[in-house]
């Protein structure tokens, strides 16, 4: 501390030379944390994984589940006549669930607010283990009826129907078994999240209704999709809501019983390959990586299974992949083994999940990167935003010294414009509740208005608020600001580094380049760029390009994913559009280029 | 001297001739009712002793056992109730119990009216409990205990007929400890108490390997004192032992639901205890009329038939003393028409509960009691609550909705918890609208624990025990308890009241509050921390205060401040003889400059 508060010590050599150097430290600490991650693929940095949770004994039972037969009757008596019904098969299901003796409940729930009302029904039934129903593991299927344009999930419908009977027999349960349909795929399961709990997460336009029965604290929760009988490969996810992840154990366990019982297994569409060549693995253990920070950033969950993380219920989708015909397949029987043999370790789990990590990069089905590893890319971002703040802090001090001016800097005037900038921010905030009062046109025109008239205001503010205020003022801004920035991708890359480290890629180069030293037209762009929106629309017409075959227009995409994201606050309570809006937009906003005759003013001092 | 031997002799005679003509009798009930793809089998043990309850009574026992005397008199014990479970019951598949027991153990008891120190004696109680059945009764201190003033009733001579009335609560308590887990290790000690232990009579089917085959389990120890008659002229008093079974179907036959004693029990019956009066078996027949029809074999049973609260029950009465066989034999339901259809007609209890926690995260949640009223007329019941202290319940979040309007209890008794002593007791006295679902819900703060409180496998989470519900139901459906007036399970054949008494007990919850991480990396960082208190704690005392050198005169503690007042004196003395040896010299300035003197030490 007294390195900080004590005035000499920003004489010392080593300090004279950070100040002076600060540019290329900076762009040295840029490129580190680059290589750095790079690194992270490699596996001579990242390690194997392994099973914290001795309890989880995983594949030490045998299982004996055979269930290709009833799971194929099921499936073709759901083809034949059940899919063709637009709504959940309620009656259908329940009478499966009583034929296996397993007591059936429905759950009803609504959805409404501006965009219109639904209502949906989710169908769950429970096996009572041997205990006091005061824990529970859930297997769930999201239901997809033939019209539904996803994939269809039926065939895993059919092995939980299946695996129902099998469980329902079995008397070494010590925890009961939920086995849950859900309708209206991610809503239907927040629906019933919700009722379990007895919350609400988001502004209240789901209502969530009541549950009949439950099964005490849920453990662990696994959601299966097959979309054929004939399965290639049996894909784990991961990301949930605000890019949470499972436990690695839990992840651990589902990999490992899928290769002790053969099942080809990926993570990220990539299976394992062994005995590459380490540049290949390399180039292969990126590519798994880079596709996980992507499918974790935007803190929208990859399936059913993110809503459950929480609720402090660890939870990974297995999504199982059609076979194309040629190759070797994994039959429904197999899925069936893989099932019981997760449930059967689960079941033997005497705590929570906690032993291992909460925050990974998988590098690989069976390597991965801790935080401890992952965490110095952030950081050397986040160092170079708090050196070219001190450097600049330290630059106008001594300036300040020199010409002798009034040493005490008055910061009122920056106060004043960081409170501004916050109130853009909270504004913007309101932007989903504005929408929801909002009655003209459809959802997607009126968010995008909204958006876009916030976005101006954004912009406009400060260029004619700011104005009013000295040089002085917008040189401690833009170290404040830099301070704040640095502060913030610390914050978000605790919980989501995905994004943090994604977003810090892009704006902290930026921000260092900001200072108004020279070209301010140059300057000027810069910051339009890194303006939430327009990041936005840069990203959305980059996976439009990516794709190609999309056929809505770039500022239709843009709408649709603002909208989605008002919607995730709304339903969810998804935290990232509010983080955007009241922290991003509002340090943004502090990043405003100064007017012309500031800028010489700044651009003088600096020199 | 032999005279003296003939009076001892003659004593002795007496002795035994009283023990002798001893009224006590003993009675073996079981009582078969199929239910729903389950069936249920509840063993009653009963043994009854008409005598004067008084203290050296169980100094000499017939057929009460005697170390379970032994701790009724030595802990002035009044009535008490113990119950150790497996499982939940399923009020809405399996209807009523006879005797309702929540998952875990349990225990309460009354003391003798002018018992002193009742805590300390409960403790004991608990403590010699523990040993007898071989349970953790010894975990029962004031942190879990309550004495509930309205829930629990006196049930022998003390009963009281409304459950509004004092329930002398000061002499009551009460504790559950809903971790507890069940075993035969619990069997043994208790299948000891009976008279015929295991080797004889219907005690013989608790068969380890096969009672624990089931989904629910519960041994229950049940003593009061009685009257024998309506006036309460003769009095005696009472133990129960029941075990209460709840097997499944699927489970134990694949659903095939012909059963049969051997299969449930994996042996036959064998010849009745001797030591019994009744040995009984009753099997519920009441759905021979309504769904397919099966025969019981053998056929030598009576058929009661029970009226009661309007409701009509058939029951198959086997008196296993009359049965003649001379070796082992069964008693199997057989289905004429095959094994039944799926079909089930349930019809549900009137009034049943669930019990959750809501919110998550470990900041504050909430409990959230739902109670289910089915009847077409108001019902009554009594809510309580024991709530642990570690989570801090906020009486004012106490919300009572019924169908979404609020209602309000007729009577709240509320004893707040305190922290590490005793726990948060909730008591609600409320009339259920007809057809309506009630729900009790209060918000909690979760709180932050010692470390050394933390139990084994920490992250397994805290349980908070199952609330407990009376209800007072007009109607006896699905209702199979014993009259409080009675004692054995078969007068409550067509035992018609004015209302029935049910106490209902809802799941325990797991509460999972902050938990440190008790692996070896947490560890090395508390070892780190403390390393790093101790060397930072001097460093900063040296970096940040200021030395001032003090006065020897402001010395202070108990030693110090009379030896350096000593000194002054020696001082003073001293310098009054320079004093007066050398009377030009001022001596007021070296005097009165402490700091010099300091120095010098």
């Amino acid at each position: 501390m007294a390195l900080l508060t004590d005035p000499s010590g920003l004489k010392g050599k080593p300090f004279k030379i950070l100040v002076k150097r600060h540019k290329l430290v900076c762009f040295l600490l840029y490129v580190m944390s680059i290589i750095w991650f790079l690194c992270l693929a490699s596996d001579q940095i990242n390690s194997a994984t392994y099973l914290s949770e001795n309890a989880l004994l995983p594949g030490l039972v045998v299982v004996g589940s055979d269930l290709q037969k009833d799971a194929k009757a099921i499936l073709r008596e759901m083809e034949d006549y059940v899919l063709d019904g637009e709504s959940i098969p309620e009656d259908w299901l329940r009478e499966k669930f009583t034929l296996a003796f397993v007591e059936s409940f429905v759950h009803n729930f609504t959805l409404s607010g501006s965009f219109g009302t639904y209502s949906g029904k989710n169908i769950y039934g429970i096996i009572r283990g041997g205990g006091a129903s005061n824990e529970a593991i859930v297997l769930s299927v999201p239901y997809r009826s033939r019209n539904n344009p996803a994939e269809t999930t039926a065939p895993g419908l059919a092995v939980m129907l299946a695996i129902t009977q099998y469980f329902r027999k079995q008397k070494y349960w010590a925890k009961d078994i939920i086995m849950l349909v859900t309708e209206h795929e991610q809503v239907g399961m927040q629906a019933w999240l919700e009722a379990y709990h007895g919350v609400s997460c988001g502004t209240g336009v789901l209502q969530s209704g009541e549950l009949e029965a439950r099964g005490g604290a849920i453990q662990a929760a696994i959601n299966l999709e097959l979309h054929s009988d004939f399965i290639k490969y049996v894909d784990v996810k991961v990301s949930g809501l605000n890019g949470q992840l499972p436990n690695l154990d839990l992840v651990n366990l589902v990999l490992r019983i899928c290769s002790k019982e053969r099942v080809r297994h990926t993570f990220a569409n990539k299976e394992k390959i062994h005995n590459l060549p380490s540049y290949e693995q390399w180039q292969h253990s990126l590519e798994i990586m880079t596709s996980m920070l992507l499918a974790q950033a935007p803190g929208v969950p990859d399936g059913n299974h993110g809503l459950f993380h929480r609720f402090g219920i660890e939870s990974v989708t297995m999504e199982g992949h059609a076979s194309n015909g040629n190759g070797p397949y994994v039959t429904l029987h197999h899925v069936g083994r893989v099932i019981e043999g997760l449930f059967r370790s689960i079941n033997n789990l005497l705590e929570r999940f906690h032993q291992s990590y909460f925050f990974y990069i998988m590098t690989d089905t069976d390597r991965f990167a801790s935080i401890g590893l992952y965490m110095p890319c952030n950081g050397m971002l986040i160092a170079a935003l708090f050196i070219r703040a001190f450097s600049l802090y330290v630059d106008m001090r001594l300036e300040r010294e020199d010409a002798s001016q009034d040493v005490d800097p008055n910061i009122a005037g920056t106060c004043t414009m960081f409170l501004i900038a916050h109130a853009i921010g909270f504004m913007a905030d309101a932007g989903s509740n504005i929408v929801s009062v909002l009655t003209f046109a459809n959802s997607r025109i009126r968010t995008m208005a909204v958006y876009s008239v916030l976005s101006a205001f954004s912009f406009i503010i400060p260029l004619l608020v700011f104005p009013r205020f000295k040089g002085k003022d917008w040189s401690m801004l833009h170290i404040l600001s830099l301070v704040y920035l640095g502060t913030l991708l610390m914050c978000v890359g605790m919980s989501n580094f995905s994004f943090a480290y994604l977003t810090g890629l892009v704006i902290t180069p930026i921000s260092l380049l900001l200072y108004p030293a020279s070209k301010r037209h140059w300057k000027f762009i810069l910051w339009i760029l890194i303006h939430p929106l327009v990041l936005l629309l840069i990203v959305v017409s980059s996976v439009k390009l990516y794709r190609g075959f999309d056929t809505v227009s770039i500022v239709e995409a843009l709408a649709n994913s603002l909208l989605l994201a008002s919607l995730d606050y709304q339903i969810y309570g998804s935290g990232m559009l509010r983080m955007v809006c009241v922290a991003y937009l509002s340090v943004w906003v502090t990043f405003a280029p100064p007017p012309k005759d500031r800028h010489n003013i700044m651009k003088k001092k600096i020199n | 001297m032999d005279y003296f031997f003939v009076l001892y002799f003659i004593f002795l005679i007496r002795v035994f001739k009283t023990s002798a003509i001893k009224k006590d009798e003993y009675h073996e009930e079981l009582f078969i009712k199929p239910l729903d793809g389950f069936i249920y089998s509840y063993f009653q043990f009963t043994t009854i002793w008409e005598t004067p309850f008084k203290n050296d009574l169980f100094d000499h026992c017939h057929l009460f056992p005697r170390p379970m005397g032994e701790i009724i008199q030595r802990h002035n014990v009044q009535e008490l109730h113990l119950s150790l479970t497996k499982g939940i019951w399923r009020y809405n598949a399996w209807g009523y119990p006879v005797k309702s027991a929540p998952p875990g153990a349990e225990v309460w008891a009354w003391f003798k009216p002018n018992t002193t120190n009742i805590d300390a004696k409960w403790r004991e109680l608990t403590g010699a409990l523990s040993g007898l059945l071989c349970a953790s009764l010894n975990f029962i201190d004031s942190q879990n205990t309550i004495s509930p003033r309205i829930s629990l009733r006196p049930e022998g001579i003390e009963a009281k007929p409304s459950h509004l009335e004092p329930n002398s609560h000061e002499r009551l308590r009460y504790s559950s400890l809903p971790r507890e887990i069940v075993c035969t290790e619990n069997l043994t000690p208790w299948k000891k108490l009976l008279p015929c232990n295991l080797k004889r009579g219907l005690s013989t089917l608790l068969n380890s390997d096969n009672i624990y085959n089931t989904v629910y389990h519960s041994l229950g120890v049940h003593f009061r004192p009685i009257c024998l008659d309506k006036l309460c002229s003769r009095k005696g008093i009472e133990l129960v032992q029941t075990v209460s079974l709840v097997y499944d179907y699927v489970i134990i036959s694949d659903n095939d639901p012909q059963w049969s004693i051997l299969r449930l029990f994996g042996q036959g019956l064998g010849k009745a205890c001797p030591l019994a009066k009744t040995a009984n078996i009753y099997i519920d027949i009441t759905s021979n009329q309504t769904g397919t029809s099966f025969t019981l074999k053998p056929s030598n049973y009576k058929v009661l038939t029970s009226t009661r609260g309007g409701q009509t029950t058939k029951l198959a009465a086997f008196d296993t003393k009359a049965m003649g066989y001379a070796g082992l034999y069964n008693i199997e339901m057989r289905f004429s028409k095959g094994p039944l259809s799926v079909v089930r007609n349930r019809v549900p209890p009137i009034v049943s509960a669930e019990r959750s926690l809501t919110g998550y995260g470990q900041e504050f949640g909430g409990i959230k009691t739902s109670i289910k009223n089915r009847y077409r007329a108001p019902i009554k019941i009594i809510l309580l609550e024991a709530i642990p202290w570690y989570v801090s319940v906020y009486l004012h979040t106490l919300k009572v909705f019924s169908n979404g309007i609020d209602l309000k209890p007729i009577k709240r008794v509320f004893h707040p918890g305190r922290e590490r002593e005793r726990p948060h007791q909730l008591e609600l006295v409320l009339e259920l609208p007809p057809k309506s679902v009630t729900t009790v819900s209060i918000q909690f703060d979760y709180t932050f624990l010692k470390w050394l409180e933390y139990p084994p496998d920490a992250h397994h989470g805290f349980y908070a025990g199952g609330s407990s519900i009376t209800a007072f139901l007009p109607v006896a459906r699905n209702y199979t308890g014993v009259p409080i007036q009675y004692s054995l399970f078969s007068s409550s054949i067509n035992a018609s009241e004015r209302g029935y008494v049910v106490r209902l007990t809802t799941e325990t919850l797991i509460i999972s509050l902050a938990t440190p991480d008790f692996s070896m990396p947490y560890n090395v960082i508390c070892l780190a921390c403390t390393v790093v208190a101790l060397a930072f704690g001097p460093l900063h005392n040296i970096t940040t205060k200021r030395f001032v050198v003090s006065s020897e005169k402001e010395k202070k503690g108990l030693l110090r401040s009379p030896i350096s007042y000593l000194i002054d004196q020696v001082k003073k003395l001293r310098t009054n003889r320079n004093a007066s040896e050398d009377s030009t010299q001022n001596l007021s300035t070296n005097e009165n400059d402490p700091k010099e003197s300091s120095t010098e030490k």
